[in-house]
């Protein structure tokens, strides 16, 4: 899949690259902002002490911030249609993946629950195909490819009740890179020669996560959040040189 | 050293079961923590360690606790029931964990633990109290009291020590009591019995029995206070060691009235009825005998001019010879020119008490208090109770501390395992203290109800004024009105051990 997708880029640029290289080209700025919905489903089983096993259980809908900006081009293609290319840089506030942890995987033993958070920063490949309409309005389909890291961190857990104690030291921070793309269509609108005004929806694909593990750990298992997908709600500023 | 050690039986009575649990460990009080520590003085603390999984855990220990905080291991033997440091659990298994709380590396105090973890090493799996039963110590700075009167209830060297005989054992009564030694040093108590007198010694045996009935045990037929009787050996009859008394809660308006849980169980925390139940706490605690025997110890160490420690099987405490031979020999019909008619027990605890409140001097040529309304009792010369004594009389003349022996076949028959008439079947201690609100008095929440045959509330509900008796039977060891049914009815004598 990510091997697909990264050739699919290529191929973009391979065919746009001669169109924008041999036209005016406006520098473009676009500021971007607005919400990440994050939904983690995990059921995992690890090994702190072998040969015994949590079952940790979380199932988290979490809304952050995400803000981003994008430093490219934009060239005209036709009179009613544009194409941007460009690097971008996002990155969420942090998603909180919570769960139940069931101590030696006994239904009777839901001791504990733990939280962490996950602070996701993309690099990109981005390129967007805008539109017109009655001259001001540009509906657009935009994607980017690219590499996200993502840090898994301030692992912790709480008590269910008085008698529970959290592990100490939890799983620690970590930093994992992977595969990132997103998918989005959105609306602009002129506001200025030089300005415009847009929102748009996405759906992104961030990766994976995972903690470190504890000291002296049995296995290499931890918690991981697989295949993230978020779906993100930005406005955007866009400038154009 | 002598062995003075006997099983003894004292008063009882029903059944029931429920039970569940989540922690990784059930981790319950067996003796808590002192509320306040002096900087500088040394704190204990016993908790019962229970593995709830279906796993043999090795390496278990105390973790995840401040430096101040320490497992003492110096109970651990084959006899006793405490944790080595660190220790393995079979699923179910539980052990006695100690520990030791040296206050002046604690800060300001503890609140919290002891945190129990497997590992030890690697604090993965914890547990520790219900909130309500976690160490909460406060520590305060300032310089430790060295004089007698400022440390009459401070019992914290005593707590450090072990009550476990390593090398005596008797199955279901368990190890066999080693007195502890009072404080040698910052304070030092140890002369404190003679130098600061009676009235030291008076209070200081009512602090120990309040102490203990603060740690709400049972009923049971043990030596000390930390043995639960084994799973093999729950089933003892009512008359072996081992039992303990499965009673229901008969308190009006308690939170288990009517279950199978102790009266003054709160539901909180770990004062469940299933605890009670299912997590050994009702199978801890000592007969009437041996908690009189074991708190004089606790409260004065070995003292042999109090005669200090004494028997502890409840008719060779209260005089009588060993064997069954003066099972229907009571203090008035004694016969000083007959030996085998002298209550001579050299085991016996102090000196019998007089109608007038003093005390025969000489028990081998017993005096038979003459010109002192004879011995103390409600049974006359010829074995018969003619007495009707009154609690008021009591108050007249008896003393914190006297210890009140009940015969098992007087006007208000009670159970007498040994089927004798009239053997000596239990021990109460008079506290000197009325049920009220003063700072002398005992709180009426803090008395506990009877059983048959004086169960009615109409009978012992506590109401202000009424004096108090300390005795362990029924739910264990608390305080109770001291009520002529049963009580006075049925007194055999009167023993004075601080004199």
């Amino acid at each position: 899949m990510k091997k697909y997708i990264r050739l699919f880029f290529s191929l973009l640029i391979f065919v746009l690259f001669p169109h924008l290289a041999s036209a005016a080209l406006r520098p473009v700025a676009v500021l971007s902002a607005g919400a990440d919905i994050l939904s983690t489903h995990n059921h995992q089983y690890i090994t702190l002490i072998a040969p015994f096993q949590n079952e940790y259980v979380g199932s988290h809908q979490s809304v952050d911030f995400v803000g981003g900006l994008f430093l490219g081009f934009e060239k005209s293609l036709s009179e009613k249609l544009s194409a941007q290319l460009g690097v971008s840089y996002y990155q969420n506030a942090g998603w909180q993946s919570s769960g139940m942890i069931y101590q030696f995987s006994d239904p009777n033993m839901g001791n504990l629950n733990y939280q962490y958070n996950i602070v996701s920063r993309r690099v990109l490949l981005e390129t967007k195909i805008l539109g017109t309409f009655q001259k001001a309005y540009h509906p657009f389909v935009s994607l980017g490819v690219g590499e996200a890291f993502n840090t898994a961190q301030q692992y912790d857990e709480t008590p269910a009740s008085s008698t529970g104690v959290p592990m100490s030291p939890g799983f620690a921070d970590r930093t994992t890179h992977s595969l990132a793309y997103f998918l989005g269509f959105g609306l602009e609108k002129d506001m200025s020669q030089h300005i415009r005004l847009g929102a748009l929806y996405r759906y992104a694909y961030s990766g994976r996560s995972e903690l470190g593990m504890i000291p002296g750990q049995d296995s290499n298992q931890t918690l991981k959040n697989r295949l993230f997908y978020a779906s993100e709600i930005l406005l955007q500023l866009t400038y154009l040189g | 050293m002598k062995k003075i050690i006997f099983g003894s039986v004292c008063i009882l009575a029903s059944v029931g079961a429920d039970g569940a649990s989540s922690p990784i460990f059930s981790v319950t009080p067996n003796i808590s923590a002192q509320s306040s520590l002096i900087s500088g003085e040394t704190g204990s603390a016993v908790y019962q360690v229970t593995n709830n999984t279906p796993y043999t855990l090795p390496n278990i220990g105390l973790a995840l606790m401040p430096t101040g905080v320490t497992v003492n291991t110096g109970s651990v033997s084959a006899n006793s029931q405490y944790c080595s440091n660190p220790f393995s659990l079979a699923p179910g298994g539980s052990c006695l964990l100690k520990v030791t709380l040296d206050s002046s590396q604690l800060g300001s105090g503890l609140s919290k633990g002891p945190i129990v973890c497997y590992t030890q090493g690697m604090p993965v799996y914890c547990s520790q109290p219900f909130s309500p039963q976690q160490i909460n110590t406060t520590v305060t700075e300032g310089s430790i009291p060295s004089d007698c009167n400022s440390n009459i209830n401070n019992f914290n060297y005593e707590l450090t020590q072990n009550f476990d005989s390593p090398v005596s054992f008797t199955a279901g009564w368990g190890p066999d009591r080693i007195p502890p030694s009072l404080s040698p040093a910052n304070p030092d108590l140890t002369n404190c019995p003679t130098t600061a007198g009676i009235s030291w010694e008076r209070k200081r045996i009512i602090a120990a029995a309040a102490f203990w009935i603060a740690q709400k045990m049972n009923y049971c037929h043990h030596y000390n206070p930390d043995y639960a009787t084994p799973l093999s050996e729950r089933s003892a009859a009512q008359s072996d060691g081992g039992y303990c008394n499965p009673a229901l809660d008969t308190m009006p308006g308690s939170v288990y009235y009517g279950q199978q849980a102790r009266w003054n169980y709160t539901g909180q925390g770990s004062e469940t009825a299933d605890n009670w139940v299912n997590n050994n706490q009702m199978w801890y605690g000592m007969d009437c005998s041996n908690t009189t025997s074991f708190l004089y110890g606790f409260a004065f160490g070995t003292n042999p001019a109090l005669g200090i420690p004494f028997d502890s099987k409840t008719n060779y405490q209260a005089g009588q010879v060993v064997g069954t031979s003066q099972d229907t020999l009571s203090p008035n019909q004694q016969n000083p020119g007959v030996s085998s008619l002298i209550l001579s027990n050299p085991n016996a605890a102090g000196l019998l008490v007089c109608a007038d409140g003093t005390t025969d001097p000489t028990p081998l040529t017993p005096t038979m208090c003459t010109g002192h309304g004879g011995y103390l009792s409600g049974i006359n010369s010829s074995g018969i109770f003619t007495k009707s004594l009154t609690v008021a009389q009591m108050a007249e003349v008896l003393q914190p501390g006297d210890l009140l022996y009940i015969a098992g076949a007087g006007p208000d028959p009670q159970p007498n395992p040994d089927g004798s008439t009239s053997e000596v079947t239990h021990v109460i201690m008079w506290i000197g203290k009325q049920v009220g609100y003063g700072a002398d008095n005992v709180n009426p929440a803090l008395v506990a109800p009877a059983d048959a045959p004086c169960a009615s509330p109409s009978i012992w509900q506590p109401k202000v004024g009424d004096w108090l008796i300390a005795d362990s039977h029924y739910q264990g060891y608390d305080y109770r009105i001291l009520t002529t049914c049963f009580y006075l009815n049925d007194l055999w004598g009167v023993r004075r051990v601080i004199r």
